[in-house]
């Protein structure tokens, strides 16, 4: 897929001048997904390169009734905030960690939001583990590559993990961890593991693609 | 019917305050202070405007009162855009910058260094579709450069490989 910004006029005629122009580094994304105040800024700020910054988006959805505005169903336009980081691999690759509102009222935006994404952290508080339901339904459908990531509030953990998994009832093969959000080292080794499960991905993906 | 005592330019003064003591205000100092200028002031241009809105729209979020479609001429670009696409300044970019104004060459400025339109839309304070679409056009227009989008990331087991050791490194 070949994205718009390849068009001719982006290569503008040559110049003298400017000899610093080194090209600008790609991009690739990570979505972190959860509900709020589950820790998606704390862990995107985690890893991140620059303290987390937030942008925002207005979308365009069709209200259900499910904000105060009661029970009319009508086209409305929400903003949408996001929360997001960076790590810089090198000079001509970055990778961006997006933070989302991973709740169902949210779904209307995850198909732009996942276009181009390499995968997922679903980050879940196992205390409200449907905020991640929907979050989950979408990267399977999707088939984008997702590990669920149990946040660790105040050093408890409520419930076991296979508990959690069962309750997600989330394929075998895609792990469910623990993490701490706060934690740079376990943020870490949450990233490697999403990592690790997108490399097995793509590695099938190639498989598959020399065989037919 | 227009009446001797009512000259198009005072009209115009009338309808845009915000632009005219946005240019006023803007001009010198952009050109003056580059190097500190990079990272435009964190109070985006449309706060200027606020004033005459403030009022009626208390209640409503920070910094949002401007509708998108006066910075895009009209433009919209609902939703979360090319957010994540990247943009320096091209080599025409930063010889004529001065060419541009108002969001344009705020934007512009951010991309002294590479930026994501995420980050310029954090920076700025803008909605994403407003710097989608301004950034898109600057990039037509040749000041920016967009760079190279992956192509299908998630097949690409080199580039995986080099996120994995750059995590590693953190």
């Amino acid at each position: 897929m070949l994205s718009t910004h390849s068009d001719p006029t982006r290569s503008p005629a040559p110049q003298g001048n400017g000899g610093s122009g080194r090209p600008a580094p790609v991009p690739v994304k990570i979505i972190v997904a959860g509900g709020f105040g589950v820790g998606k800024t704390t862990l995107v700020g985690a890893v991140s390169e620059i303290p987390p910054l937030t942008t925002e988006a207005a979308m365009t959805s069709v209200g259900k009734g499910v904000d105060d505005a009661g029970s009319v169903t009508s086209k409305t336009t929400t903003t949408v905030a996001m929360d997001f980081g960076r790590i810089t691999v090198d000079e001509s690759l970055r990778l961006y960690l997006f933070g989302t509102p991973g709740q169902d009222r949210f779904g209307f935006m995850w198909n732009e939001l996942t276009t181009g994404a390499l995968g997922a952290i679903v980050l879940a508080d196992s205390r409200r583990l449907d905020d991640s339901f929907a979050a989950i339904d979408f990267f399977e459908s999707r088939q984008l590559p997702f590990i669920v990531a149990v946040n660790t509030f105040d050093g408890g953990q409520f419930h076991s993990l296979d508990d959690v998994r069962a309750a997600l009832d989330v394929d075998a093969h895609i792990p469910v961890i623990h993490t701490d959000a706060r934690n740079r080292q376990v943020v870490k080794e949450t990233l490697l593991t999403l990592l690790d499960v997108v490399l097995k991905h793509a590695m099938a993906r190639q498989g598959n693609g020399q065989a037919g | 019917m227009s009446h001797p005592d009512e000259p198009d330019e005072v009209e115009e003064d009338f309808a845009r305050p915000f632009l005219t003591s946005v240019s006023q205000a803007d001009r010198p100092p952009m050109h003056a202070q580059r190097g500190t200028a990079t990272m435009p002031s964190r109070e985006p241009l449309h706060r200027v405007g606020d004033a005459d809105w403030d009022e009626e729209a208390q209640g409503s979020q920070d910094g949002e009162f401007i509708r998108p479609y006066l910075v895009t001429g009209g433009r919209v670009h609902e939703g979360l855009g090319d957010f994540s696409t990247v943009y320096a300044l091209s080599a025409k970019g930063r010889t004529q910058l001065k060419e541009l104004s108002f969001e344009s060459l705020q934007i512009a400025e951010l991309c002294h260094e590479a930026q994501s339109v995420a980050e310029i839309s954090a920076h700025l304070r803008l909605p994403l579709g407003v710097v989608t679409v301004l950034a898109r056009d600057l990039s037509h227009s040749g000041y920016l450069a967009a760079a190279s989008t992956a192509i299908d990331p998630a097949s690409d087991i080199t580039l995986i490989t080099r996120l994995i050791h750059a995590v590693h490194a953190l």
